[in-house]
């Protein structure tokens, strides 16, 4: 899945993969539309997570 | 401003610890508002931010407690390591909205992270949102910073 899905973004809830999607922000208009405002994930798809630098 | 002008944001930086300082809002993303106005919710209300422009972050931050006080639940849990840290560890991260200019609405990912600059900051502001807008330009001999939509 990582090779065809590379930079798009996956919805997850619970252990389901809901959809995948082109950008953040239509999988976030796409999980609040199915799910509601509940804690669902929306992740990036690639082979490694990033590590991100702040402060 | 006029049609086809880019928004330009030009602040005097108050003194060298201070750093490029922008007044701002944190906000519930776009795609939750909407859920919320078809709903007949009330979306909540913007927060005022005091945001440092962070170009050594790859990520937008903001200070524990400020998305909650939004409503807002976290839709990721991502590796952070902060100025110090030997390792990376494992934060949440919220899809939250940043109000730049009064008018422009950027939504990303942030991060809760300790802001602890002592001088009221509550959000970093990344290159995640920096690298959506045209121009950031320090111009540190006349103690001023440009940003440009």
């Amino acid at each position: 899945m990582v090779k065809e899905a590379r930079g798009k973004y996956a919805l997850i809830y619970g252990e389901s993969l809901v959809g995948v999607f082109p950008s953040l922000k239509e999988s976030f208009v796409a999980g609040y539309s199915e799910l509601g405002n509940v804690p669902f994930l929306v992740k990036e798809i690639n082979e490694e997570d990033p590590i991100y630098f702040v402060g | 401003m006029g049609w086809g002008v880019s928004p330009i944001y030009k602040e005097r930086i108050i003194n060298e610890n201070a750093g490029a300082i922008i007044y701002a809002e944190l906000s519930v993303n776009s795609a939750l508002a909407m859920h919320l106005m078809s709903r007949g919710l009330e979306v909540p209300t913007p927060i005022p931010l005091k945001a440092l422009i962070d170009t050594g972050a790859n990520l937008c931050a903001i200070v524990p407690g400020l998305a909650q006080r939004l409503n807002l639940l976290p839709h990721a849990r991502v590796a952070v390591m902060g100025i110090g840290e030997k390792k990376a560890n494992p934060r949440h991260a919220y899809y939250v909205g940043f109000n730049l200019f009064g008018t422009e609405s950027f939504d990303v990912y942030a991060t809760e992270f300790e802001i602890n600059f002592g001088n009221g900051v509550n959000a970093l502001i990344g290159r995640d949102l920096l690298n959506r807008l045209k121009l950031f330009c320090y111009d540190g001999k006349n103690d001023s910073f440009t940003l440009e939509i």
